[in-house]
This record gives structure tokens, sequence and C-alpha cells, in this order.
């Protein structure tokens, strides 16, 4: 893992920047940090909520269009020409291609600072509008999501902000993405705080709940004041609370499937097809034939939810748990093989289905016990799906409670989501988002040792009072030099070149030192250890760490194009990584 | 009956590479899978390697607990010399004839490629001169010849007159003891041990009174016992 920082842009170049852009930045940068981010949190929320707004009305227009196309072969060949559009634009005419969106967003906030391209802003947008309309099955909540991310990033960015306020402010875009959509904004704040950023700190809330606000603002504007799933009044009774501890492990069963399925669906068609616009092709096609058979998993499936939370689906349960399934491949196949979107909307359908799955299943078994309905069990189904997926309980309770707009189911809620997140974490460690991050062993946590070591860098380490002796020197003429130094090391360089040959340990040589014979016939090159491990300054200081372990060595040797630069040892990294620890500890 | 030991504390300890206290104090606190039976912890020993691999810790291999890097083995000057042989009266009225003559009257073992060892010592001697003092020399080659030597040899060289050889005390040198030994650590181990030699006054006076070879030998022989008894 090498390091990977932003760069910041060289100030010089805005003298080529004339007038109010530099007035307007001169006032910005001086103000009070708590005061840029408020107002980059208002910025992103406009943004945001006119993205969510537009990419859903764009796709309610596109499908639309695209609907006047009747006939099987276009229900089949219009996912896979959307996913090779998708692609085709994405990777070669955009060129912001890979990444599913908020991974991505996540991946950014923990290593890089909150750094984000600009063309994320739309990139993803214009992706998945080709790959959802066109009957991929996707969510259209991941491209908001990264899509006020990067705006926020790029806003900081521009006004040169500092990377607490960077990440701040990624975060608040991906809470003003969800807010939003769902005209949701507690939901928006718990997402940005459980998934984005994994941790609640409230110095940062600020920026965050600002973004959620103005997006939701923005989205009652523009849409009214709906909800995207009718209000709904539920009479729970204690028959429900206890029978939805068995959903938990329905669900849970389900989320486990799901994140497998994902997993290995990506992996093979990465497997088999080394050319993207084969895989597209390829994948594309099976999502056709999916669709073909159950229309019910094209799209983003909020039609169905909507049936189901009214109360107004009807189905055997056998054909529930294959639409289940065939929603898991579809989405799996429409994002392995290159399609743009998300995993939260795919995850609210499963949910509501595996909710009404499991419905049938306690009226079967239980045929004369009194449960208010299988819409209750659809919606908290929802609600455990986003839970047992994105491992991300309090989204999931919030979410739900706000596009009900009651609090009725509050308690099956509350028992169901913890307890699927619980038993999901058995069986797969990480969420959908973080097994990416995991595998390539880049998700590090505020505050975690992974952290810490990735933020400090090997040349603070580097210590250079060493003085180096050539192979040709006599012991005797180190005596000098061994009273001069502070140190017990000597690293040898050789004489003509420069050249690093190796290291002398006063602790070898000591005894040679008070022999008068010895001293003086014994050259340095004699007793020199010339075998020794030695790293680099690009190297990570994780690595260096994983070096010492293996070598148990106290110090290791920087050289850097056969030159030597100095020791980096083991006591002077405790000293720097309390630093960084203290340094990373909040402050209230 | 399978018996399924289980470690004690000490030996996680060193399973992890850490202090017994340590671990300890991890298993009073949760933190490591345990088990208390009267007053005493165990723990297995594979529930302990995936717990260390869950938490990114290394685990010390079984063999790296014994091995150290070089082995301790004492060296024998008195062997080394008795397969290095002497030579007496040797010509030569300058370091490079006298070096020349020596490798030419050393008895190598077959097929060994005389004209490197001369260069190698010579290329030796250019760096610091190998006369220690008191008139005598330890000529060595500047790195490690492939002599297939499992033990030191040291030839010992007495010279017809004494030449300058360039030593610290200014002196001729009258002995020259020739070093080749399979590594350069085994070298400067044999080299301590002359050099204590070389301090006591009896053998110098040997040396120099060019006495028998088993004289000589016998004192070697005495000087290392006692070395070897006080270490």
């Amino acid at each position: 893992m090498s390091n990977d920082r932003p760069s910041t842009p060289n100030p010089m170049t805005n003298k080529t920047i004339k007038g109010l852009n530099t007035r307007i930045r001169a006032i910005f940068i001086n103000l009070d940090p708590r005061f840029q981010s408020t107002i980059i949190g208002i910025i992103v929320g406009l943004f945001s909520g006119f993205a969510a707004v537009g990419l859903n009305y764009g796709l309610e227009e596109l499908s639309h269009f695209l609907h006047q196309f009747h006939g099987r072969l276009y229900v089949v060949l219009f996912p896979m020409a959307g996913i090779i559009l998708t692609v085709v634009v994405l990777k070669y005419i955009i060129k912001d291609f890979g990444g599913h969106g908020v991974p991505e967003v996540i991946y950014s906030v923990s290593i890089k600072g909150g750094a984000l391209k600009f063309r994320s802003s739309f990139s993803k947008l214009i992706g998945s509008l080709i790959t959802i309309a066109s009957g991929g099955s996707a969510g259209p909540e991941a491209p908001v999501v990264i899509s006020g991310a990067a705006i926020g990033s790029s806003i900081a960015g521009y006004f040169k902000s500092n990377e607490r306020i960077r990440v701040a402010v990624a975060g608040s875009g991906a809470a003003a993405a969800i807010a939003s959509i769902f005209n949701a904004p507690i939901a928006g704040i718990v997402f940005t705080m459980e998934v984005i950023l994994g941790e609640w700190t409230f110095k940062d809330m600020l920026p965050v709940a600002i973004s959620s606000v103005t997006g939701t603002i923005v989205s009652r504007l523009m849409k009214g004041n709906q909800i995207p799933f009718t209000h709904r009044e539920f009479d729970v009774n204690i028959n429900d609370i206890f029978a939805t501890v068995g959903l938990a492990i329905a669900v849970a069963v389900f989320s486990v499937i799901f994140i497998k399925l994902l997993k290995w669906t990506s992996m093979t068609l990465d497997k088999l097809f080394k050319h993207v616009l084969f895989k597209a092709l390829f994948g594309g096609l099976l999502v056709g034939a999916a669709t073909l058979f159950f229309p019910y998993v094209k799209g983003e499936g909020y039609g169905l939810v909507r049936q189901l939370i009214a109360g107004k689906f009807s189905s055997v349960a056998a054909l529930v748990l294959l639409l289940i399934l065939m929603k898991m491949l579809a989405t799996s196949l429409t994002l392995g093989s290159g399609g743009s979107g998300g995993v939260f909307a795919p995850s609210l359908l499963m949910g509501s289905l595996g909710g009404f799955f499991y419905f049938q299943l306690l009226t079967l078994v239980f045929p004369g016990a009194n449960f208010t309905g299988a819409a209750l069990f659809s919606l908290v189904g929802m609600a455990a799906m986003l839970s047992g997926t994105l491992h991300a309980p309090l989204t999931g309770i919030f979410l739900i409670v706000e596009i009900t707009g009651g609090y009725d189911a509050i308690l099956p809620l509350l028992l169901v989501s913890f307890l699927t997140s619980a038993l999901v974490k058995l069986a797969e460690k990480h969420s959908i988002y973080h097994y990416e991050l995991a595998k390539k062993g880049v998700l590090l946590r505020p505050r975690t040792d992974g952290r810490i070591l990735s933020e400090i860098q090997p040349a603070e380490l580097l210590e250079t009072d060493l003085i180096p002796i050539h192979p040709e020197m006599v012991l005797k003429d180190l005596i000098p030099l061994v009273q001069k130094s502070r140190r017990n090391y000597f690293p040898v360089e050789d004489q003509k070149s420069g050249d690093f040959r190796g290291m002398v340990y006063f602790n070898d040589i000591k005894n040679y030192l008070f022999e008068p014979h010895l001293v003086n016939s014994i050259i340095v090159e004699e007793v020199m250890q010339s075998k020794i491990t030695t790293v680099s300054l690009s190297d990570s200081v994780g690595d260096i760490l994983n070096t010492f372990d293996t070598t148990n060595a106290w110090s290791l040797p920087v050289v850097e194009n056969k030159k030597f630069l100095g020791l980096i040892s083991k006591a002077t990294m405790l000293d720097h990584y309390r630093k960084e620890l203290k340094a990373q500890t909040e402050d209230y | 009956m399978k018996e399924k030991k289980r470690l004690t504390a000490k030996e996680v300890a060193q399973l992890l590479g850490t202090s017994m206290v340590t671990v300890l104090r991890w298993a009073y606190q949760g933190k490591i899978p345990c088990k208390l039976k009267k007053d005493t912890y165990s723990f297995k020993k594979n529930e302990i390697i995936e717990w260390a691999k869950a938490h990114d810790l290394m685990v010390k291999k079984e063999d790296e607990k014994k091995v150290e890097t070089h082995p301790e083995e004492s060296v024998s000057l008195k062997k080394a010399i008795q397969q290095g042989g002497f030579i007496h009266n040797l010509e030569g009225s300058d370091i490079f004839s006298v070096l020349k003559n020596a490798v030419d009257k050393i008895n190598f073992p077959e097929g060994t490629d005389r004209e490197l060892v001369f260069n190698e010592l010579i290329n030796r001697e250019e760096i610091a001169s190998t006369g220690i003092g008191k008139g005598v020399a330890i000529p060595h080659p500047r790195t490690t010849l492939n002599l297939n030597l499992e033990n030191p040899v040291i030839p010992v060289v007495f010279l017809k007159q004494p030449v300058d050889f360039n030593a610290v005390d200014g002196k001729d040198i009258f002995v020259l003891f020739f070093m080749f030994s399979p590594s350069t650590q085994i070298h400067l181990k044999v080299l301590s041990r002359l050099s204590i030699c070389l301090r006591d006054k009896d053998f110098l006076s040997l040396l120099k009174n060019s006495a028998g070879e088993n004289e000589i030998l016998a004192k070697i022989e005495q000087i290392e016992k006692d070395l070897d008894h006080s270490e």
C-alpha cells in the first residue's frame, strides 16, 4: 500500500485567476472553519437535492420513453445495451470508471482526506441513469451519494479547506443525498455517521446536519412534501413483536446470501471476461433474460415496494422466494458487469419481499394467530435488510420511521434491525460496502492502529545523526569516531561511489577495540554486517513495522538508490505513534 | 484417547513474543481466549493462533525460537595451526617475494588457484598492513576464498631473514601466521585467540627462538585451555 496523498493546488496559479474569484476565495479562506463548513454544507445540500430530484425525474422520463418499445427482444436487449453504454460512457468518455459509489466515498474519507474527483459529481449520475432506465437492477441512491460527496470535496478543495473540513463535507454530500431522495433528513445524517465516516464526532456534525436539511428542503420544494412510500398507520401488537425475531433470522440469511452472491458474481465475471465490454455484454444479457421472466427485478423496484407496504401485493410463497433470489442475482449481475448504481434500493426491495415471504410462512405455521398483516412485515423487513447488508441498523430504523411518517413500528424495528446486523456479522464480517476495502487492507477507521500508521510517513521517523565510515578503515581509526558519535551504529559507505555497503555495530567490535594487536589489523570490511534488510522511504510505515517483526531488528537502515539516508528505530517509532494518537484523539 | 494439551501462560507468551505477565493481564481482561481453572489460566494453541491472526499479531514459529544465527562453537587455534603446518627459512626480501614464496610453498588443496590467493593476500595487505607488531604478521585474503574449508587453517611461516612489512610498531617481521578461514566470523575468532597468545611473553620467546613445533603447539594448547576454562 503506497502513500496516497492529494496534492494541494499551487498557490502561484492564483495569479492568473483575476477579479471576483480571487476575492471570494480570499474572504472565504479567512473565515472561521465552522462557518466555512456551514457554507459548503448549504451548497452541497442544494446540489444534492437537485441531483436527487433530477435523477429521479430523468429516470421517470427515460424509462417512460423506453417503454414504448414493446416486445420481448427489447426487454432482453435493453439492459445489456444500457450496461454496455454505461461502460463506454464512463470508461472512455468521462473516464471515471470503476467503484460503485459508496465504497469510494468511504475510502476517500479514510485515507485520502476526503478527496474525490470532480467528475465523480456527475459521472455516476449519468451512468446510473442509463443503467437503471434501461432495466438494469440497481439503486439510484449511491450515485447521488457520491455526487454530493464529490461536489463537497471539490468545493472544499477550491477553498483550500483543511482535511478535516474536507472529510466532513464529503460526508455531508452523502447525508444530503439520502435526505433528499427519501425526504428523510435524520436518516441522511445517521447514514453518514454510521456508514461513511464510521464515527460520531459532534464537531463534524454541523455541516452534515445543514446539508441534510438543505437537501430535504430542495426535495420538498420540488417534489412536494411527499414520501416515496405512502404513510400508513400500523397497529402493532405483541404477537408481531415476537414474530419479528424470526424475521431477523430470515432476513439475516437473505443478507448473507446477497453479500456472498455479490462477491461471487463479481469475482466470476472478472475471471471469465478480461475485457470490460465483453463482461458488460454477457452480464447484461443475463440481466435481460432475468427481467424477461421476472419483470419485477427491473430497475430500482420502488413500484413493488409501494405495493408491498400498502398491503396490495399477493403471491405464492415459493414465487416470492424465487423473486428475492432473482433480484439478488440481477443486481449482482448488473453491478458486477459494469453497470452503475447502488445496492440501497435493491436491498429495500429484497427486504420488503423477504418480510412478505416470512409473513406467508408465519401464517402457514400459525394459521389462527393474530398478526397485523404482511405490510408491517414488509416494512420491518426493509429495515432489517438494510441493517444486514450495510451493517447500518440505525440508518435502517430512522429511514423506515421517516418514510412511514410514523413511530408505530418502532418496537419491531428496533429489535429486528439490531438482531439482523448482529446475526449477519457472524457469517460476514464486513458489509457490502466494506468488504472490497477490507480486502485491499484500506478500511481504516479513525484512531485505529492501521489508521495511525497510515498517517505517519517514514521520512518523519528518519534519524540521520550517524557518522559514515569506509570499508577500508582500520578499527583504530574508528576510535575517535566512537568517542564522537552518540550512536552505537555506523553505516559503511563505499569510498568511491558512496554506496551503502553495510553496518558496523559497536557491540560487534568492542572486544577488538581494546586489543592493541587487533585494533590495528582488523579493517571495517571484516567486521561489518553486509547482509542487512533495508527499507525505503516509499515503504509504508505498516510495512516497515512488519520488517521489524520479521527481522527482529531494533533499527533498520533506510537506503534509497543505494545511498544510505538514515536509520529508523523502533524506539523513535513508539514516540511518534503516541504523539499521532494523541493528535488524532478528539478534543471537546 | 486424544490428549489435547493446553498451553500455559508462559508458553503463550513465548509463542506471541511477549511477556507472561502481559498474557495473564489479557486473560483477566477478557481480551484473549482462555479457561480459568483453580486460579490457573490455560489456553488452546489453535485458538491463540487464530486470535493472533485476527489481531494482526505475529506468532513465533517453532524453529525460530531455537535457532540462533550463529551457534557458538569454539575454534581451536592449535588445530588450525596443526592443519596449516610449519614452514621454516622462507626466502624473500620484501612483502611481495615473501608472500609469493609462501603461497608457492604452502600445501593448498588440489586445484587451488595460487595466483588468486596471492592477489587476495596482496589486496588485503595494501589496505592496511597485517604486521601487528613484535615481528608477527597475520596475512589473510581480502575476501573469503572458496577453499572448501570447514575449519580454519593457519600455516606458520618463519622467514630466513626479517622483512619490513610496514608493521604498526615499525619492527621487521620474522614470522607469519597465514589465516585461511571459512568465514569472516571464524577468522575473527581465531584472530582473537592468536592475539591472546601473542600477549604471552613465553610464547613470543618460543617463536623468536624458532622453537620446535611441538613445543609451540604445546604452549598454544596450554593457553587455550586456560582460556576455555575461564570462559
